[in-house]
């Protein structure tokens, strides 16, 4: 035996690896770390040639950044990766989307940063299910996905390591996986069985979300126009329509004030304003506004989901799938003390509060007495549930909606006040909206019926363009 | 291996003459000088001995004698990684470029990326693997030029020797050079790096030419039975060259006294001094030229003293000058007799 039968591998990599599922991100990362390597070096030994890339660029129209994106092999040659560390041809299909789903349906429901389970990470295992939006928990620990750093919280992008990142940590240096600096990476026991869950997991993934054409949404909107012309109607032009009403059955006397949130604020809603006082939100009415917002404004997904039969739908979530057909949101208990917490704050702004980022608990119990028992106990929850205290997807999008959530809620209770209610939509003039010009978010609020005097209007105002 | 019954002997001209090693030059010699240093290198791994220094004039084969120990510890050591590398002459000594350059030497594709740091990072992981992967627990780096090292470049190996050894892992080096690297042993001893000395200079082989009648007859016979082209045939170099004289029972060891004193000779005419050591290039380039340039007599080439002089001096044997006053064709005859 001559010394060119044992000679080191063209690149450090350690046998026995990558793991079954493993996904992309975690084997570039660990090669990246063997080598002692970042993106560059790793492009230009396993990248697309400049032709391939400029093809894959004119062909998916995406940035040079979206090719680092390890959703996708993008600048990666996945097959040249595959033969260097000894893959199995397997592996390349199960480690990134490439093979799962369309580029553009995939980006829809997966997320573009790292989602974790912590037991996972401590044993140097990641899988492109976690990065699913609608996998809530690790399939085979029963964890809840973690989707931001454990010490900072910030969002680690989920591409390849920067030259100024280390590989498997957060850009504040914290180390995902400790072990990775071991001289040996053992593979535990408990593999196997997690090749098997995840087996199932994936598999089950792929026939759920397979890529499907426009048409294949008719099935839901056939439903949701079969059981409500007026929701429908909502759904189709929720990027139009700049406000709506209810006729109440009974006399409301209109709120001078205006806000997000006026009905359940003693400063927006003062008793002699109004009729009902305070609307109180309640879980059940935050969670039909979660549900109302989130079914509009992420209605383009109902093509994604097959529709079982006319009576049960399947929706998204971000943190997990209900089969109900109403009150589909699983909304987190941290997003509702996010909630409290985001209004607290923008009192703040608004100088009605003593400025600062600490919420007290008797400010919280002052201004919003509705709310702060449910968010002290399920601020508690929630610590309990993360130690990491990082806001979770759900919580994420239910950030960007927020307002919508609120007014969504607020417009819940005012029904669950007025009775019985006919829907009404219609666009409101831009000269009645005058006032609310500066209004840079979506509000909510009763204003006297311009048709019949003696009743009044619940306006909820949606994120479209104003002309 | 294939014995020597098992080996074939087709027919000659389906031999691509212009490929054939003597020619081109590219064929390597087991000396007895290698054997021993051979046998000398495996007591040092045996005995744990982590370094030596196998030094030598010019020319007289340590380069083919290390491409030769790469091949043959393995041997003796199955599995043993051995790796080569060329000591270059470094105007600044950089520890970038230097671990750039083990890496090339490991034959690692990633030899050129990252700063000193990572290159070490990754030096280290890839030997640290690769040994894993052999289960020998000890890899041996094979320097050739060592005399070029620098102090620096020392330190750095034992940099590197030592980060192996926390992975429990041996690392040998063996510094292939001129005599220089005596006098480098000495000033290190002087300075006081008895770190860098007691890791790669413990012990000193003195690698030497042919010296003896029987070393060059060990060395004429490698033609006559060892070297073959195609390998797998029994075409020896003496045989192909020489094949029916080969075939009546000729051959070149039979000539020793002839090859040695025409070296002798020359020696003579040369400004050399001292015991007489025949540089292997010297040697290998007069034989070559005799089995290329022969003359027949009946079925048996001439092995005259004269033409074998001047193939030795026309590889300037001895620093012998161009125009030096060589034994006329008359003493050779009487030589002969």
């Amino acid at each position: 035996m001559n010394s060119d039968t044992i000679s080191l591998p063209s690149i450090n990599w350690r046998s026995g690896h990558p793991l079954r599922y493993e996904s992309l991100w975690s084997v570039t990362h660990k090669l990246c770390w063997l080598n002692s390597i970042r993106a560059p070096s790793l492009l230009k030994h396993f990248g697309k040639n400049e032709a391939a890339i400029a093809n894959f660029k004119k062909t998916w129209g995406v940035s040079r950044a979206c090719l680092h994106d390890l959703r996708f092999t993008g600048a990666l040659d996945g097959l040249s990766l595959s033969r260097a560390i000894r893959a199995p041809g397997v592996w390349m299909d199960w480690s990134c989307f490439d093979q799962i789903g369309d580029r553009q349906s995939v980006r829809r429901w997966t997320v573009p940063f790292l989602r974790f389970c912590p037991v996972c990470l401590e044993q140097g295992f990641h899988s492109i299910l976690f990065q699913n939006v609608g996998q809530r928990e690790c399939p085979v620990h029963r964890a809840l996905l973690e989707d931001g750093c454990p010490k900072c919280g910030q969002y680690i992008p989920y591409s390849l390591p920067s030259s100024k990142t280390q590989p498997y940590s957060c850009e504040c240096r914290r180390a995902l996986w400790w072990g990775i600096r071991a001289e040996n990476w053992d593979l535990p026991d408990a593999h196997i069985d997690k090749a098997g869950s995840l087996d199932k997991t994936i598999r089950a993934l792929i026939e759920q979300w397979p890529p499907q054409p426009r048409s294949a949404s008719n099935g839901a909107f056939a439903w949701v126009r079969h059981r409500s012309p007026q929701e429908t109607h909502w759904l189709r032009q929720i990027d139009t329509i700049r406000g709506g009403g209810i006729n109440a059955p009974k006399p409301v006397v209109v709120s001078r004030k205006w806000g997000f949130e006026f009905v359940s604020s003693p400063h927006f809603a003062r008793p002699q304003d109004s009729v009902y006082g305070v609307v109180p939100i309640n879980d059940s009415t935050l969670r039909e506004g979660i549900f109302e917002t989130y079914r509009r404004i992420e209605r383009s997904i109902y093509r994604r989901f097959p529709v079982s039969n006319r009576k049960r739908w399947l929706a998204m979530t971000n943190r997990l799938r209900c089969f109900k057909d109403i009150g589909v949101m699983n909304w987190s208990p941290q997003f509702l003390a996010y909630l409290i917490w985001k209004s607290y704050w923008l009192d703040t702004c608004w100088g009605a509060f003593p400025r600062g980022h600490k919420m007290e608990k008797e400010s919280v119990s002052h201004y919003r007495p509705q709310l702060s028992k449910v968010y002290w106990r399920y601020l508690q929850h929630a610590r309990l549930l993360r130690p990491s205290g990082r806001f979770t997807t759900a919580d994420e999008w239910a950030h960007l909606h927020f307002f919508s959530i609120v007014a969504m809620a607020t417009y819940r209770a005012a029904l669950e006040l007025v009775g019985s209610v006919q829907l009404r939509c219609y666009p409101f003039r831009a000269n009645r909206c005058r006032r609310l010009e500066k209004a840079i978010l979506p509000v909510v609020m009763l204003a006297q019926n311009s048709v019949d005097s003696e009743t009044y209007e619940l306006r909820v105002w949606g994120r479209g363009a104003r002309k | 291996m294939i014995t020597k019954e098992e080996l074939r002997l087709p027919i000659r001209s389906s031999i691509e003459s212009d490929r054939h090693p003597l020619l081109t030059r590219r064929y390597t010699l087991i000396t007895p000088m290698m054997e021993s240093l051979i046998s000398e290198i495996v007591q040092w791994i045996k005995n744990g001995v982590t370094g030596g220094i196998i030094e030598g004039d010019p020319r007289l084969g340590k380069t083919k004698c290390r491409r030769f120990v790469g091949l043959a510890l393995p041997r003796h050591f199955p599995r043993l990684p051995v790796y080569s590398m060329i000591g270059r002459l470094y105007a600044h000594p950089s520890e970038r470029v230097f671990f750039g350059d083990l890496l090339k030497a490991f034959r690692h594709s990633m030899y050129s990326e990252g700063s000193a740091a990572q290159r070490r990072d990754r030096l280290i992981e890839g030997v640290g693997g690769m040994v894993q992967s052999s289960g020998q627990e000890k890899v041996v780096l094979l320097i050739d030029q060592a005399h070029r090292l620098q102090e620096m470049h020392y330190d750095w190996l034992v940099d590197f020797h030592d980060e192996l050894s926390e992975r429990g892992i041996e690392l040998f080096v063996f510094l292939f050079g001129q005599r220089e690297l005596t006098s480098i042993r000495d000033e290190l001893r002087r300075a006081g790096k008895t770190q860098i000395i007691g890791r790669f200079m413990v012990d000193r082989l003195e690698y030497h030419g042919i010296r003896s009648l029987s070393e060059m007859k060990a060395c004429l016979t490698c033609y006559d039975d060892h070297a073959r082209f195609p390998e797998d045939t029994d075409w020896t170099f003496t045989r192909y060259f020489l094949p029916e004289a080969f075939a009546k029972g000729w051959r070149l060891s039979q000539h020793v006294a002839a090859f040695w004193k025409a070296f002798e000779d020359v020696r003579q005419h040369g400004v050399m001094r001292g015991p007489m050591e025949i540089p292997m290039q010297h040697f290998v380039r007069t034989v070559e030229r005799f089995l290329t340039e022969f003359r027949m007599e009946g079925s048996s080439p001439i092995v005259s003293h004269t033409q074998l002089v001047q193939f030795v001096a026309a590889t300037i044997f001895a620093a012998i000058p161009r125009n030096a006053q060589l034994p006329d064709e008359d003493e050779d005859e009487e030589a002969d007799k």
